[in-house]
């Protein structure tokens, strides 16, 4: 069923807990109730919540009070405040002190579902995911490398299970798959973790660049060694290389790096004295290896040197699951970044999402979540703002008059303030005055609200 | 009462006939007992709250329960008040998790609170599809994810007009579920 998420509900009026309970228990939660904050302390004690509906004023210790204290001891717990009409100020000092949001009695049905689901992508806990999520937790040491489902868990095992030894290691996967981060996560796993990780994109030099990058160079090794230059070989020394895109190099540099391997110590480029190769090798390709081995244009010992181990990470098109808790990851990230109000994804921006193939693996997916949070506005992600959002026929006309643009523009602020008339007007950069004469002009209609 | 193990629907006040029997039609189609229209009663007075000017639909349901007839498996009442529990503004209508009593009422469904009464058809397979909703609350199905499934949970009366009268495989899945628990 939808929802592992187990619900409190705090008051000390039954009939609140009860229709509160009730409801919830329809839209299926799971869900406990405690008459006083004293009964939900106990309650916490026995077992943990995702969400807690919380009264204000009780009898004995209050809303507030108990808020303070779950802050501590409950830090991932979403407190959302039950409010009457006459006691605003306190939900607001509560927002203040860490609740997660507030409700007025009584409350719009709709408010509270919405809400929870809230929550429920902030917190991560996207469907039936709440046991994995102490797994998540754990997982996230590995260098905040993000994945619930199966075929990430099995990666996850595999780091911990190889990080230990020091064999070295080809991570496969196609582009922005998160090879890399793989890496770092084996890296900082390892007993190497207190070395350096070095990491070199074998794609992005040529042949003769790549070599003085790799190896280092002695001052007048070739016409540009004006100085004597430490490689990431030695950068790397007492921690790990990363090579990334291996495949796409040279045969004279496979035959170099073959050596390295195999005595263990190198040369920088025009030196004499040999250097001690203290590195774990791991690297990452994201072609079949196999077929360039068969033509002879990558070497198979090296292969078999660089490829003890593999960790295969599949593309984000097989492991779908991952979608909500990524996008939420990094709408959390850019949001604080841009230092914008983000912290929801709309249904269908994730609906969207979950139907697009991402040739461009996690890599696309971050980078449309950031451009998603560039480009909108409010607090919640739009399927309108992700760039491979396909355009249903929008008010705006792309060759329309300036006119219809106008009203386009002006409907669609409407919409996404809710027909709040001041944030509209703030939006649009004009006066509310001015805005109710466009929207009259334009014979604009608040839609009923059913 | 002629029959045993019957879905009883009880009008509150007055109720549209026509109403009552396309619900007897379409309830016929989806659970497994016979379906009787039960005498009516007076409007819920006891439910009205002066605070809120809405009625009580717990209290609705409580008295479902108390008179209901021998043999009655399930009973639905049927209302053109308008419905609340303490803690929401309104609902369309509350069931019992699971239960005997569910109630459901008109009055919003019907437009006739808004500028737009709706017409007769429409009506009809609002209430039909809140009925069916409620009483699937009474067979412990809980709201569903699948927003064409008739136990997803519909705040706008759009979407109500969208999601059908069936429960999903799924729900269908848990339905006979409980009717298999004894539910
Ligand atoms: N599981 C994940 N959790 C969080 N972030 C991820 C995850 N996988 C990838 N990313 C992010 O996606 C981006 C691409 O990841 P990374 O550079 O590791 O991919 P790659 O497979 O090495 O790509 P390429 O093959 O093009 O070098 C990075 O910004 C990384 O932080
Ligand atoms: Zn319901
Ligand atoms: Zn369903």
């Amino acid at each position: 069923m939808k929802k592992n998420i187990r619900v409190m509900v705090v008051d000390d009026e039954l009939i609140v807990r009860e229709s509160l309970s009730g409801w919830l228990k329809m839209d299926g939660y799971a869900v406990e109730t405690a008459a006083s904050a004293e009964d939900a302390l106990d309650l916490l004690k026995k077992q943990r919540f995702n969400v807690m509906f919380l009264d204000n004023k009780m009898p004995g210790m209050d809303g507030l009070e108990l808020l303070d204290r779950l802050k501590e001891e409950e830090p991932d717990m979403a407190v959302i405040m039950i409010t009457a009409y006459g006691s605003i100020d306190g939900a607001i000092k509560a927002m203040k002190n860490g609740a997660y949001d507030y409700l007025l009695k009584p409350f719009d049905p709709n408010e509270i579902g919405l809400l929870i689901q809230k929550v429920i992508d902030y917190q991560g806990l996207a469907e039936e995911n709440i046991i994995l999520k102490d797994q998540i937790r754990e997982k996230n040491r590995l260098e905040s490398l993000i994945g619930q489902s199966k075929a990430m868990q099995n990666v996850f095992n595999l780091i911990l299970d190889v990080a230990e030894a020091e064999s070295n290691i080809l991570i496969t996967g196609e582009t922005g798959t998160g090879k890399e981060l793989v890496a770092k996560a084996i890296h900082t796993q390892s007993p190497r973790a207190y070395g350096p990780f070095i990491a070199v994109n074998c794609g992005a030099f040529t042949e003769h660049l790549l070599e003085s990058e790799l190896f280092g160079h002695e001052k007048g090794a070739f016409t540009d060694a004006v100085f004597a230059k430490k490689g990431r070989f030695e950068l790397a020394q007492g921690g790990t290389l990363f090579l990334d895109e291996v495949g796409v190099i040279s045969m004279k540099m496979q035959i170099d790096l073959l050596r390295v391997l195999e005595e263990k110590s190198f040369y920088r480029v025009g030196g004499t004295q040999p250097i001690e190769a203290d590195f774990r090798i791991l690297s990452a390709t994201n072609r079949e290896l196999g077929q360039a081995i068969q033509e002879s244009i990558f070497r198979q010992d090296l292969y078999y040197r660089l490829n003890v181990i593999t960790i295969h990470v599949p593309p984000l098109r097989e492991r779908k699951e991952d979608i909500p808790l990524l996008a939420n990851h990094f709408l959390r990230r850019f949001a604080k970044d841009l230092n914008k109000p983000f912290d929801n994804i709309s249904r269908d921006a994730l609906d969207e999402m979950m139907l697009y193939d991402w040739p461009g693996n996690v890599r696309e997916l971050e980078n449309a979540i950031e451009r998603a949070v560039v480009v909108g506005r409010g607090r919640t992600i739009q399927a309108e703002n992700l760039p491979f959002y396909k355009e249903k026929p929008s008010y705006t006309p792309k060759d329309g008059t300036l006119k219809e643009v106008e009203k386009g523009h002006i409907i669609e602020v409407l919409e996404e303030t809710r027909w709040n008339i001041s944030k509209a007007a703030s939006t649009l950069g004009i006066d509310r005055v001015t805005l109710y004469n466009r929207i009259k002009k334009y014979g604009l209609k608040k839609p009923s609200d059913a | 009462m002629p029959e045993d193990n019957f879905i009883g629907l009880r009008p509150y006040g007055q109720i549209d006939l026509d109403i009552l029997e396309v619900l007897v039609k379409e309830l016929r189609q989806l659970f497994p007992f016979p379906i009787v229209i039960l005498e009516a009663c007076a409007p819920p007075d006891f439910a009205y709250d002066r605070g809120r000017q809405q009625y009580l639909a717990k209290a609705i349901l409580n008295d479902l329960v108390k008179n209901a007839p021998q043999g009655c498996k399930r009973i639905a009442g049927l209302t053109d008040v308008d419905l609340f529990l303490p803690i929401l503004t309104f609902v369309y209508g509350e069931a019992m998790l699971p239960g005997q009593a569910a109630v459901v009422s008109t009055y919003r469904l019907s437009g006739k609170n808004s500028e737009n009464p709706v017409p007769f058809e429409m009506l009809a397979k609002r209430v039909v599809k809140e009925v069916v909703h409620e009483l699937g609350h009474t067979f412990n199905l809980v709201h569903c994810d699948n927003k064409d499934c008739v136990m997803s949970f519909a705040h706008e009366l759009d979407h109500i007009d969208k999601k059908a009268v069936r429960f999903c495989r799924y729900c269908s899945v848990l339905f006979s579920d409980a009717l298999g628990q004894g539910l």
